[in-house]
């Protein structure tokens, strides 16, 4: 196992038991397809932030695994390691992964994986999504259901960054410029 | 097929325009709206590309803006969130405009006054760092050289390197946000007394006077890496952790303290801006640039190595350190050097119609930027209102009387405004909006000081000098035509050019060539003629503004001032 992978796995703990309540990050990427490494830090950078208050689920195919390692990797190289963890859930066909979905206190995914998931609307979920510009957007539904009111400001937290960046353009100042 | 390129909400808004592959017009937003650095939307200099192409916005096939809110993004959300103190002060400082966004094909509307399904563009976002990559490199007429892109920052990323090829730009390393050597070299300028944007000049000009005896402490503060990177330490900044507030109430834009209490521990208290310069200040800024250096070189070394290229393209802000730039062949394996003239960020515009010209779209590379004449000119027939309704003396003269009249008023110690052709794209006046005088009188730089320029007094002035002369005058030979070079002038020269011989016996000169400008090297040529020397002193047209654009703006600026003749275009003008 390389460095890398070692250190993702002490930040990140692996485990096949996890306690209530618990969120699901369902990529259909991961469990269908095959991803591309860009698609997924977006999604998997926001999964570890969020983890730090409550613990994940993460249903993907075997055959993705090494490739999530490695964006891990990327995404946890020389940060504070702060999680409850995220588990890897096998799955040998997607419908698999969407059991977990209805007890979960909160899902974290894509515009197709919320298309391929009826009948989840009162669930409390953070969607990434496209802006027409094609930039990367963060919509948040029922976020009042979220007791833990840090988990929920760190939630709106992410999406203003990352609406507001994506938005494009501040046309007036003052502005604070940072990167 | 036509290209717009935009470099908007950085410092230096611009457009550029392409048309099958060749550049058609590019300018700054600051020379139309006259405010120096102009950080917002640079809506009449795109107004002038569609002029100057002679089309719509409706015939735009493409558009860009060098600016990529994608990228990076998941390291930017990282960066808030785990190190920056306090989710909503943070969000609150960030947010606080949040209302005010709005998209490219919304502002671009709103900017030329059109509606927005009036465009048939497609629209891009070319990040920041390949934009300036592709300002150089796919401009260059290198067919194959290593890149190199450094500056601040832009899309979370200070520096990026790689290599470039036929069409491709292949990026093989860089360097996130916070480290950037551009940010030290901003930070000791705040701690030099120097905090307008765009002062790090200042800073390089100053370096001379010094001795580098704090470069063991920079050499804290900046470390380089085995990978050829390098790193920041931290404790002397602000940047990281409280963010830095970029502001641009009126259009110049103005830059937070960026260096913390360490650096006052360490370097001792700040200078104030105003304050005479004692020697201990010339010190740190020596120190600053001789490790700017060494950490230049360090990257280039590597990228050499990773590379094997012998020939380099070099973009971003501090691509204008020109004494930097003047080391490279000396202190590195490279042997041909490329830096684009608008190297800081109005030259991304550029790099964004060729990053979709050449890289998205492949079309094949037919362009060589072998000069920065790219803005607005106007003919003789225009000018000619401008020098009637001043009511001064003039006469109509033509090129070749015009060229002689100007070089003998340079020999005879006038103050010349010479105001021709198109205007340059970049900050440097390169003979066509350039005030010139004669290099040879030592007192010059002090009456240029006094009657227009009101400079800095330690700061230097740069010389033209014509190409095939180089070697009598420099140590270096390798051309410098955008006056992005550095050279030690020849020892037995110096006492021939002292307006234009900094404390250090070197200069920024600019070569100029017959093929790019020939009515300023006829001018040279003239001027050579009269006084066997064939160099100028060349600043640019301007007192403490951007640079003139207009023939009114030349004019204003020349009755403002003392300066004692003008050339308008075909007219001279006296007073």
């Amino acid at each position: 196992m390389a460095a890398g992978a070692q250190a993702t796995q002490a930040a990140v703990h692996v485990s096949r038991r996890v306690e209530k309540p618990y969120a699901v990050l369902l990529l259909p990427a991961v469990l269908t397809g095959t991803p591309q490494k860009q698609e997924l830090f977006l999604p998997l950078t926001l999964a570890y932030l969020l983890s730090a208050h409550i613990a994940f689920r993460f249903p993907l195919r075997e055959s993705a695994l090494p490739l999530v390692e490695r964006v891990f990797d990327d995404i946890l190289n020389g940060l504070p390691k702060e999680s409850k963890g995220i588990c890897y859930q096998s799955v040998d066909r997607a419908e698999r992964a969407s059991v977990l979905v209805p007890q979960s206190s909160l899902l974290l995914t894509d515009e197709r994986g919320l298309h391929e998931l009826p009948g989840c609307e009162r669930l409390p979920a953070a969607v990434i999504s496209r802006s027409e510009a094609n930039q990367s957007l963060l919509r948040l539904r029922n976020l009042e259901k979220i007791d833990d009111l840090v988990l929920r400001a760190k939630l709106a937290g992410c999406a203003q960054l990352i609406n507001v960046q994506s938005g494009g353009f501040i046309t007036e100042g003052p502005f604070s410029l940072s990167w | 097929m036509y290209i717009l390129g935009i470099n908007a909400y950085h410092g230096d808004a611009s457009a550029a325009i392409v048309h099958d592959g060749k550049l058609v017009a590019a300018a700054e937003e600051e020379r139309f709206n006259r405010k120096k650095h102009c950080a917002g939307f640079p809506a009449l200099a795109i107004r002038y590309c569609l002029e100057a192409a002679g089309i719509t916005p409706a015939e735009l096939d493409h558009v860009g803006i060098s600016r990529d809110p994608s990228a990076h993004l998941h390291k930017k959300i990282l960066f808030s969130i785990t190190r920056l103190s306090g989710l909503s002060g943070l969000i609150a400082a960030r947010l606080a405009n949040a209302a005010k966004v709005r998209n490219l094909r919304d502002e671009l509307a709103r900017s030329l006054d059109v509606p927005t399904d009036s465009f048939r563009a497609q629209f891009h976002n070319v990040e920041h760092h390949k934009a300036h990559m592709a300002s150089c490199f796919l401009v260059s007429g290198f067919d194959k050289a290593a890149i190199l892109s450094i500056d601040g920052f832009g899309d979370f990323i200070s520096t990026m390197w790689g290599q470039g090829e036929g069409n491709r730009i292949d990026v093989l390393g860089e360097i996130e946000y916070p480290h950037s050597v551009g940010i030290v070299y901003t930070a000791t300028s705040q701690y030099l007394g120097f905090p307008k944007y765009g002062d790090e000049g200042k800073v390089m000009g100053l370096a001379p006077y010094g001795q580098p005896r704090f470069l063991e402490q920079f050499r804290d503060i900046v470390q380089t890496e085995r990978d050829g990177g390098f790193k920041l330490n931290l404790d002397y900044f602000l940047h990281h952790s409280e963010g830095v507030e970029m502001t641009w109430d009126d259009g110049s834009p103005t830059i937070g303290r960026i260096f913390s209490d360490k650096f006052i521990e360490t370097f001792g208290p700040a200078r104030q801006n105003g304050v005479p310069l004692a020697a201990h200040y010339e010190d740190v800024a020596a120190s600053l640039q001789a490790r700017l250096e060494e950490v230049g070189f360090h990257v280039l070394k590597h990228l050499h190595q990773k590379t094997g290229s012998k020939r380099l393209a070099l973009a971003g802000g501090v691509a204008f350190n020109s004494v930097m730039n003047g080391k490279i062949l000396l202190n590195t394996p490279f042997e041909e050097v490329y830096v684009q003239p608008a190297a800081g960020d109005a030259g991304t515009a550029l790099g964004v119609c060729y990053w979709i010209e050449n890289v998205l779209l492949q079309r094949p590379r037919a362009f060589i930027m072998g000069h920065a004449y790219t803005g607005p000119e106007y003919k003789n027939g225009q000018i000619e209102r401008v020098v009637h309704s001043s009511g001064l003396k003039h006469r109509l003269l033509d090129d070749a009387e015009l060229t002689r009249a100007a070089a003998q008023a340079i020999a005879d110690g006038k103050i010349v405004g010479w105001f021709q052709g198109r205007m340059e794209f970049g900050p440097r006046a390169l003979g066509n909006r350039s005030i010139v005088v004669d290099p040879r009188r030592p007192d010059m730089k002090d009456i240029l000081n006094a009657r227009i320029k009101k400079r800095e007094p330690f700061r230097p002035f740069a010389p033209s000098i014509l190409e095939e002369r180089i070697a009598e005058y420099f140590e270096q030979t390798h051309p410098a035509p955008s006056m992005l070079m550095v050279y030690q002038i020849k020892p037995e020269k110096r006492a021939a050019i002292p307006a234009v011989t900094h404390v250090d016996g070197s200069g920024r000169l600019q070569t100029v060539s017959h093929e790019t400008n020939p009515l300023y090297y006829q001018l040279i040529r003239e001027f050579d003629r009269i006084t066997g020397v064939p160099v100028v002193l060349n600043t640019s047209f301007n007192e403490d503004e951007p640079i003139v654009c207009t023939p009114d703006q030349a004019m204003d600026c020349f009755q403002r001032t003392r300066m004692d003749v003008l050339f308008l275009g075909n007219y001279m003008v006296e007073r």
